[in-house]
């Protein structure tokens, strides 16, 4: 989706328009998944597994600032989205390695236990989709 | 949940999303059939969450009963939000936000369908 269109610009293009909404779009169902499974995970069993829901909200958040981020338009938010998609890809390879190196530290599935098998391996696309994008919608280096 | 509208929900949902994903990939905006589509799904889906509902109360014991009805309130909010992100700004990507939403509502009735066969009794 990333090679649509090819816009030879100077200034910062918004990343929530045209193929970016479709990101904003698969962001904030992620958001929402991860938000009410961390919830659910949190309010009834928490003490079974408490790193595995730590990280489960942890998830949660950084898939809701994703989405803030990449829906905006403000500068601010262009920085706020390179810090969430950033620590998303980040978590998902550590945590999806964790979770195959180390099964015993995590006896309860996350988003991003196994890189996200789960979910279609979909939470590892994700962050490199929106990686691509905020750098194919930046603005140019001075 | 009443197997043929799974069935229908996962099949009309997976068909829904091609469909959205050609209209982006040809450069097409949805067009008033497809948004129509889009709603009959979301009617259907709205019919199971009633029966489900209304069968959920003395039915079998779900396993897990908040899991179970955060998924069908998630499959009811995401297609409406999507339509509206997707006509707010018409362009060819419009499709693929729809299809996207047209993909989470498979998946979801999908994962209520296991839910609610794993549930005992």
């Amino acid at each position: 989706m990333a090679e649509a269109t090819t816009r030879p610009t100077r200034e910062p293009m918004p990343t929530g328009t045209g193929p970016g909404r479709v990101l904003v779009a698969a962001y904030a169902v992620f958001a929402l998944a991860a938000t009410a499974r961390a919830a659910v995970q949190i309010s009834t069993k928490f003490s079974t597994a408490p790193l595995a829901y730590l990280l489960s909200a942890l998830a949660a958040v950084v898939y809701i600032l994703a989405t803030i981020g990449l829906a905006s338009s403000r500068p601010v938010a262009r920085r706020l989205a390179w810090t969430a998609v950033g620590v998303e890809l980040l978590g998902v390879l550590a945590v999806g390695a964790l979770s195959i190196a180390v099964p015993d530290a995590f006896p309860a599935d996350t988003v991003w236990s196994g890189f996200g098998r789960g979910y279609g391996f979909l939470p590892l696309v994700l962050p490199v989709l929106g990686l691509l994008w905020l750098r194919r919608t930046r603005p140019a280096a001075p | 949940m009443i197997t043929f509208l799974v069935v229908a929900l996962v099949a009309g949902s997976l068909l829904l999303a091609a469909v959205g994903f050609l209209l982006t990939a040809r450069d097409r905006q949805p067009g008033g059939l497809f948004r129509a589509a889009a709603w009959l799904l979301w009617a259907t889906m709205a019919v199971q969450a009633v029966i489900v509902f209304v069968a959920a109360r003395g039915g079998p014991k779900l396993s897990e009963p908040i899991t179970f009805f955060g998924y069908l309130v998630a499959s009811l909010v995401v297609m409406p939000f999507a339509l509206r992100v997707a006509t707010a700004e018409e362009s060819r990507w419009s499709g693929a936000v729809i299809a996207v939403a047209a993909l989470a509502m498979a998946a979801m009735a999908g994962r209520l369908q296991f839910l609610w066969s794993s549930a005992g009794g």
